[in-house]
């Protein structure tokens, strides 16, 4: 198989041009968000159209779509079922947790605010704003590894100029218009990622004989490659998975933001539709990981890049047309702008809401604004420090996100058991990690989350039944009162206009 | 070739509709916004009409995705309803924008509005 000879400014152009098309509709949307408040949260008036085609687009992550190759590659069927089912199950899970809390709290914005408000404890609010932070800043790390993935694999890119390009067109665009900008760019990345993808895959299907012998060199190499429920494949990343994806949605406030921004009334159908429709974008490009095992790729030749890397070694290595491997990398860089953008949006509500707002409540709304917009730029500052400096991001990722599992159960009892307090809370995420973690890293990855898992829910339950209180989820709709009142409140954040819809 | 072909019209046809239909929810929430329409908070029915079989729903999506994904090794055949299927999730969200508007919506929907 020979490489495509493609010039690295091929590349540089397709990050660019994307970027600029992003730009265009961030500019459109400016003169919609005069303050704070609409920056963060858009009115909340998200129609269903945008909710489904952003929740897609930001759950699409750059480094999800080459892991579905990768782990096809890796463990046949099986991989793919593993790695592609809980995913979509994760957005859906949401929609339980999304209705029980915007009931409780319409007039929320952050999940941090949530728990500031149903605990009254800074303690449990600062655990649960630092691991907000380090989790949107861990989001956008690994999306900037995707897009550096397919540029180096496909054209070679130097990866530092890779990530320094991205996230400057990406912090750009998102620093106008906030929240909607986030929304309706990551809409557009949806088509940009679904109908391209279907064209890709069939050209590569066709170029390589049909899915009829690729479908019987898979099953030749290794007749395991066909069967769909191995056990191996669930010990060795399945359940840890299905786990961990959990908490990258239910503890994630790219997801929550959604949920307090959009229409009250598509709550259910938003999250429900984008998880069902999410299953088709990686069960596809899953495909190009059985045309890797079909071609014979070695890991060798996919080099330092590893498994993630068959994807786009494929698509560059069939001698497909220009426009196709041109499709394909728009595929990632969709991916990775989408998640990256909605990461940067959810950072400013959390800088807004839960760090401006708490440390100087007066800051005139002129000073919230300009401080909650520049802290896009602010985080893609850190995200290429951080990605730039040569650490192995993606195990320091992965270790963020084992890290966030602790939050699942006692976040779920805060919202749905009025008799969880807050040393509950904050024990049981500190105990599952102090327990859960060096089993990790001296166990296994599986064994570490079941330990972590269970010291959770035990902390949890235990000590908050230890306790008589029942906390009174009215409570948490005084912040609507406010609202309604007009004040711009303890995160008001200039929300002017905010009568509730009477049409 | 003939999937790649088909695969090309029925998602040139797609990307048309989604973007007419994307521009027009945007100019639509645009004007709502600049006319100083406020927060939609809902009211107690709007939360207490959803959910009541997202079990069922839910349920029936992961089987789906596990039905399709079993498919892929029975044999090649199975692998040609995979790319259509991504591009169905471009109709998923065409269809979403329908519901939203007011010209299209079903009369439930209006009403719902």
């Amino acid at each position: 198989m020979q490489a495509s000879d493609l010039s690295p400014a091929l590349g540089i152009a397709l990050m660019v041009g994307l970027g600029a098309f992003m730009l265009t509709i961030a500019l459109a949307v400016r003169a919609m968000v005069r303050n704070t408040h609409a920056f963060v949260i858009a009115g909340r008036r998200i129609p269903l159209g945008f909710g489904v085609g952003s929740v897609i687009a930001v759950w699409t992550w750059s480094m999800a779509v080459m892991m579905s190759s990768a782990q096809a590659y890796n463990f046949g069927v099986s991989g793919l079922l593993w790695f592609i089912v809980p995913n979509g199950l994760a957005v859906m899970l949401m929609v339980p947790f999304a209705l029980r809390l915007r009931r409780q709290m319409p007039a929320g914005y952050t999940i941090v605010e949530f728990i500031r408000e149903r605990f009254r404890s800074r303690t449990a609010s600062s655990v649960m704003l630092a691991a907000m932070l380090f989790g949107l800043l861990a989001e956008i790390c690994i999306n900037l590894f995707g897009v550096t993935l397919v540029m180096g694999v496909v054209f070679g890119l130097d990866a530092t100029a890779v990530l320094l390009i991205s996230l400057a067109i990406v912090t750009v665009y998102s620093y106008f218009g906030g929240l909607w900008t986030s929304a309706i760019t990551a809409t557009f990345n949806t088509l940009l990622i679904t109908v391209p993808a279907a064209i890709v895959v069939l050209y590569v299907l066709h170029e390589v004989g049909g899915p009829s012998l690729v479908f019987e060199r898979v099953r030749d190499a290794d007749i395991a490659n066909v069967h769909p429920f191995r056990w191996e494949t669930a010990s060795a990343f399945g359940l840890s998975l299905a786990l961990g994806l959990l908490a990258s949605t239910m503890a994630d406030q790219t997801f929550w933001q959604k949920v307090w921004a959009m229409k009250p009334r598509n709550l259910e159908k938003t999250f429900l539709w984008a998880g069902l429709w999410f299953y088709p974008i990686p069960i596809v490009l899953g495909l190009l990981g059985f045309v890797g095992i079909a071609l014979g790729v070695t890991p060798e030749q996919l080099g330092g890049f590893g498994a993630g890397g068959v994807g786009p070694y494929v698509v560059s290595h069939l001698g497909l047309p220009v426009v196709l491997i041109a499709l394909y990398v728009l595929i990632i860089c969709n991916a990775c702008y989408s998640s990256i953008d909605g990461a940067f949006s959810a950072l400013s509500s959390v800088v807004a809401v839960d760090i401006v707002k708490r440390v100087a409540p007066r800051v005139p709304e002129k000073r919230l604004f300009a401080i909650t917009k520049a802290s896009i730029v602010v985080a893609g500052a850190i995200g290429a420090v951080v990605a730039s400096s040569g650490i192995d991001y993606v195990n320091l990722v992965e270790i963020i996100f084992f890290l966030k599992a602790a939050l699942v159960v006692p976040l779920a009892l805060a919202i749905f058991w009025p008799r969880m307090t807050a040393p509950a809370f904050i024990t049981a995420v500190v105990a599952a990690i102090a327990v859960g973690f060096p089993i990790r890293q001296n166990v296994s990855e599986l064994d570490g989350l079941i330990a972590l898992m269970a010291v959770s829910v035990i902390a949890s339950v235990g000590i908050s039944l230890l306790g008589r209180s029942r906390f009174d989820y009215s409570r948490l709709r005084e912040s609507r009162t406010r609202l309604e009142a007009g004040e711009a409140l303890s995160s008001g954040l200039g929300a002017e206009r905010v009568a509730p819809e009477t049409t | 070739m003939t999937a790649f072909a088909i695969a090309v019209v029925v998602g040139a046809i797609v990307a048309v509709a989604y973007a007419a239909l994307a521009i027009r929810s945007f100019l639509r929430v645009r004007s709502q916004i600049l006319a100083g329409v406020g927060d939609d908070l809902g009211e107690e029915a709007t939360y207490a009409e959803q959910g009541g079989s997202f079990t069922w729903k839910a349920g029936g999506g992961v089987l789906a995705a596990v039905g399709i994904i079993s498919a892929l090794s029975i044999g090649g055949g199975w692998w040609y309803l995979v790319p259509f299927l991504a591009i169905g999730s471009s109709v998923a969200v065409v269809l979403a924008f329908l519901l939203d508007d007011p010209a299209t919506a079903p009369a439930a929907a209006r009403r719902a509005r």
